[in-house]
C-alpha cells in the first residue's frame, strides 16, 4: 500500500512539472514584450509610465509602445487618433505642442488621472535602460503634408535614439511602407517591421523592401506561415494575445517576439 | 463642496421629518459591479429612515484596482465610495443616490517618477431600479451611475449590484 502511494505521489509530481516549449525561430528564444506596457485589460492605461514600468519590472524583455509626435516634434506614447477618446484634450497629438499636452490626463474610467508620457520622460527614468527592448508602433496621424511630417518624425526618432544610444534596443513597426522606406534611408541599421493587412502582403513587402520582419495579429498568421517567414530570414512579431490560452498558442507558433496583453502569465511560462 | 452640502441637507431633511417610521437596524451587504468605484466594490448599506414608501440609506464601500504598484511592491490602491440613497416603492423601487468617491491611487510622481499616492474626490450619482423586499433576503439593483471626475469631467457609467438584506 505504502509503495503504491509513493508511486502515485511520484506520478503526480512528474505530471505537475512544466513541459518546456519547443521553440524553433530565428532568435532561439522568444522576446517577451508587453503591449503598450501591461496591455489592454490592465488597470493602467496603455502607454503610460506606470503601465510600461510595471511591464518591465515583471521581467519582460521590454514593451511595444504606440508613438505619436506633437506639433513641436516631441515623441509621445499614445494610442488613439483622437485625444478626446481617452483624455481631457481634443484633436490630434500632432495639433498640440508638448507644453499643452503634458498637462493632459486620462478621463476614461477606470483609468483616471494618468498623464501622457513623452519618450524623453520614459527613457530618462528607466534604470538599466539598455537591458530593455522597445518596439515603436509609429502612429502617423497628422493633418499636415505627409512628406514634411514623416521627415520631422524621423528626425525626432534619430535625435532621441542617438541621445540615449538606443540603436540596438529599438524596433520600428508601421503600416505605412513609404514611412518605412524613409526610415531605412535615414538609417539602414534600423530594424523595421511591416504591419500588413495580411501575411501574403506582409511577406511580399518585407522581402521587396528588405525589412527586418513582419508584425501581425496572431489570428492572421499560422505556424506554417511563420516558418515561411523564417525561411526568408524575416523576424515575426505577433500581437492581439489577450488571454492565457492565447499566450500558450502563441508560443507554440514559435514567433520571434510576442506582444502580449497577459504579461505576467507569459513571463511565468517562458522564464 | 456644493454636492457634499446637498447630501448633508438631504439627510437633515429626512431626520427632521416628524412622520418618520422607526426602522430598527436594517443592513445590507452587496457587491457592485462597475459603479462608483470603477470596476466594482463591496459595500455596506444601512437603512436610516423610512417614510411610508420612501426609504433613506447610507452606503460605504471598499475597492481596489490593484494591490501592487508599478514597481511590483505591495502598495494597494484604495477606493471608498460613500453615498446617500433614497428609494421609493414596496418590493420594486426607483432609486436615486448621490455621493463622493475617495480614491487614493498610486501614480508615478511627476518629479522623480517614483510611486506616489495621490488622493482625489469624485462625485457620483445614480438613478435606477432596486428590487428589495421588506423582509430580509436577496436584493439586486441596476442603475445609470455617471462619475464626475475631479468634479469637472462627466463620464457615463453603469452599475449592477447583488446582495443580502438582513436585520
Amino acid at each position: 500500500m505504502k509503495s503504491y502511494l509513493n508511486f502515485l505521489l511520484i506520478v503526480v509530481f512528474l505530471s505537475c512539472e512544466k513541459e518546456p516549449f519547443k521553440i524553433n525561430n530565428l532568435n532561439g528564444n522568444i522576446l517577451i514584450m508587453g503591449h503598450g506596457g501591461m496591455g489592454v485589460s490592465s488597470p493602467y492605461p496603455m502607454n503610460t509610465f506606470e503601465s510600461i514600468m510595471h511591464c518591465i519590472n515583471l521581467g519582460t524583455h521590454g514593451t511595444e509602445i504606440d508613438i505619436q509626435m506633437t506639433k513641436d516634434g516631441v515623441l509621445v506614447a499614445y494610442h488613439d487618433k483622437e485625444l478626446s477618446s481617452k483624455t481631457n484634450k481634443c484633436g490630434l497629438v500632432n495639433d498640440l505642442y508638448w507644453s499643452d499636452l503634458k498637462s493632459a490626463y486620462y478621463t476614461s474610467v477606470p483609468h483616471l488621472n494618468y498623464s501622457i508620457l513623452s519618450l524623453e520622460q520614459l527613457f530618462s527614468n528607466i534604470d538599466n535602460l539598455h537591458e530593455h527592448k522597445f518596439i515603436f508602433d509609429c502612429k502617423l496621424y497628422s493633418n499636415n503634408d505627409s512628406l514634411i511630417f514623416y521627415n520631422s518624425f524621423i528626425d525626432s526618432f534619430r535625435e532621441i535614439i542617438s541621445s540615449y544610444s538606443l540603436q540596438n534596443n529599438v524596433y520600428f513597426e508601421s503600416q505605412n511602407s513609404e514611412f518605412l522606406i524613409k526610415l531605412k534611408e535615414d538609417n539602414p541599421e534600423y530594424k523595421l517591421f511591416i504591419y500588413p493587412p495580411s501575411f501574403e502582403i506582409g511577406l511580399e513587402l518585407a522581402l521587396n523592401l528588405e525589412l527586418f520582419g513582419i508584425t501581425i495579429s496572431t489570428d492572421q498568421i499560422s505556424t506554417d506561415q511563420i516558418e515561411i517567414a523564417h525561411s526568408n530570414n524575416l523576424f515575426v512579431s505577433i500581437w492581439n494575445i489577450n488571454s492565457k490560452n492565447e499566450n500558450i498558442a502563441a508560443i507554440n507558433k514559435s514567433p520571434d517576439c510576442i506582444q502580449t496583453d497577459k504579461v505576467k502569465h507569459l513571463v511565468n511560462l517562458l522564464e | 463642496m456644493k454636492i457634499l452640502l446637498s447630501v448633508i441637507l438631504l439627510c437633515f431633511c429626512f431626520t427632521a421629518n416628524a412622520q418618520i417610521e422607526s426602522v430598527g437596524k436594517k443592513n445590507l451587504l452587496f457587491i457592485e459591479f462597475l459603479g462608483a468605484a470603477g470596476y466594482g466594490s463591496i459595500n455596506y448599506e444601512l437603512l436610516l429612515k423610512k417614510i411610508k414608501k420612501i426609504k433613506l440609506s447610507a452606503r460605504i464601500g471598499l475597492s481596489s484596482h490593484k494591490l501592487k504598484d508599478f514597481q511590483n511592491e505591495f502598495n494597494p490602491d484604495i477606493i471608498v465610495p460613500i453615498s446617500i440613497n433614497t428609494y421609493y416603492g414596496n418590493n420594486h423601487h426607483i432609486e436615486f443616490g448621490l455621493g463622493q468617491v475617495f480614491t487614493s491611487i498610486i501614480y508615478a510622481d511627476k518629479v522623480n517618477y517614483e510611486p506616489a499616492r495621490r488622493n482625489n474626490l469624485s462625485t457620483n450619482f445614480s438613478i435606477g431600479y432596486r428590487f428589495q423586499k421588506e423582509v430580509p433576503g436577496t436584493i439586486c439593483k441596476i442603475a445609470y451611475s455617471p462619475i464626475i471626475q475631479n468634479n469637472s469631467i462627466f463620464t457615463h457609467w453603469f452599475s449592477i449590484a447583488v446582495g443580502q438584506f438582513f436585520k
